[in-house]
């Protein structure tokens, strides 16, 4: 064997690990449903308020939460029965939305219900959670912007931690539409051209 | 251009279909038969033999599951491969560098 076929060896190794690894491609779309249905919780939380409607135990969080972790738990089983393939990336993803999407939901339900947490300031708590998992999956993805997204969460939770109040719902709103359901529209147009390919 | 002993190499892995499984299955964690010759581009008898030879040398492990009825194999990289892939790539960087 000589140099150049050692090269055209290791381009090779290279080639099949990259084609190998696109198995492993984030559609984004558990980013746009998780984000709408919070968008959806917060809208009718300050319609509530508003309107002076009783919301006995936050049955609009009940309802659009458990449809998530439906949506979640249905999409995971169906993409196990379907993937052929599975990415050390994938498995650490899997875990850290997993266990963020429990902590988010101890915080809201057992947090607020308990007395513990004010009602004013889940939505603070959960950026911070959220912060933490943008930031470990922009590193996994190898993606500066979505760690970027961490920055905006956390600066959104000081903000929220320092002014609470009705504006809150709507901060909290904005930081969904821009720091996860945008992203998760991009990661969708990104994952559909890269499949094209 | 100076020749390279090939001897140093690892035998086991240098043919093409079994350098391209080893590298499949560094890049992923674990994968299906069938994913393998997507991958890998060949026919499942000759894939088989080869897996078999990457198994028998303990570089790779098989887990065999059903999916329904339908048996699936999924092949994973062991330590021992993973270090043995390691070593035949730095190998091949050795030869470029000329050491």
């Amino acid at each position: 064997m000589d140099d150049k076929q050692a090269l055209e060896e290791l381009a090779y190794i290279k080639e099949i690990m990259h084609d190998s690894r696109k198995a492993f491609v984030e559609n984004g779309f558990g980013y746009i449903v998780w984000g709408i249905l919070i968008v959806l919780g917060l809208l009718s939380s300050y319609l509530f308020i508003v309107y002076d409607v009783k919301n006995t135990y936050g049955l609009n969080w009940i309802i659009l939460i458990g449809i998530g972790w439906l949506f979640s738990i249905i999409g995971a089983k169906k993409e196990r029965e379907k993937r052929k393939a599975a990415t050390f990336a994938e498995k650490i993803l899997g875990g850290v939305w997993f266990s963020a999407g429990v902590a988010m939901t101890i915080v809201g339900f057992v947090g607020s219900t308990s007395g513990a947490i004010h009602g004013v300031f889940v939505s603070p708590a959960i950026s911070v959670i959220l912060g933490i998992a943008f930031f470990v999956s922009g590193i996994v993805y190898g993606e500066k912007w979505i760690t970027l997204l961490s920055t905006g969460w956390w600066a959104g939770a000081i903000l929220m931690f320092y002014w609470p109040g009705m504006q809150v719902f709507w901060i909290m709103s904005l930081m969904m539409i821009f720091l996860q359901i945008v992203p998760g529209i991009i990661l969708y147009k990104q994952a559909k051209s890269e499949l094209a390919n | 251009m100076k020749d390279f002993d090939y001897h140093q190499l690892n035998d086991i892995i240098h043919s093409r279909i079994r350098l391209a499984i080893m590298s499949v299955l560094v890049a992923v964690d674990e994968a299906e038969f069938n994913f393998l010759k997507e991958k890998v581009k060949t026919t499942d008898g000759n894939l088989s033999v080869h897996l078999r030879k990457l198994e028998d040398a303990g570089y790779v492990s098989v887990k065999k599951s059903f999916a329904g009825r339908k048996p699936v194999s999924t092949y994973k990289l062991t330590s021992k491969g993973r270090k043995a892939f390691e070593a035949y790539v730095e190998n091949l960087e050795k030869l470029i560098k000329g050491k």
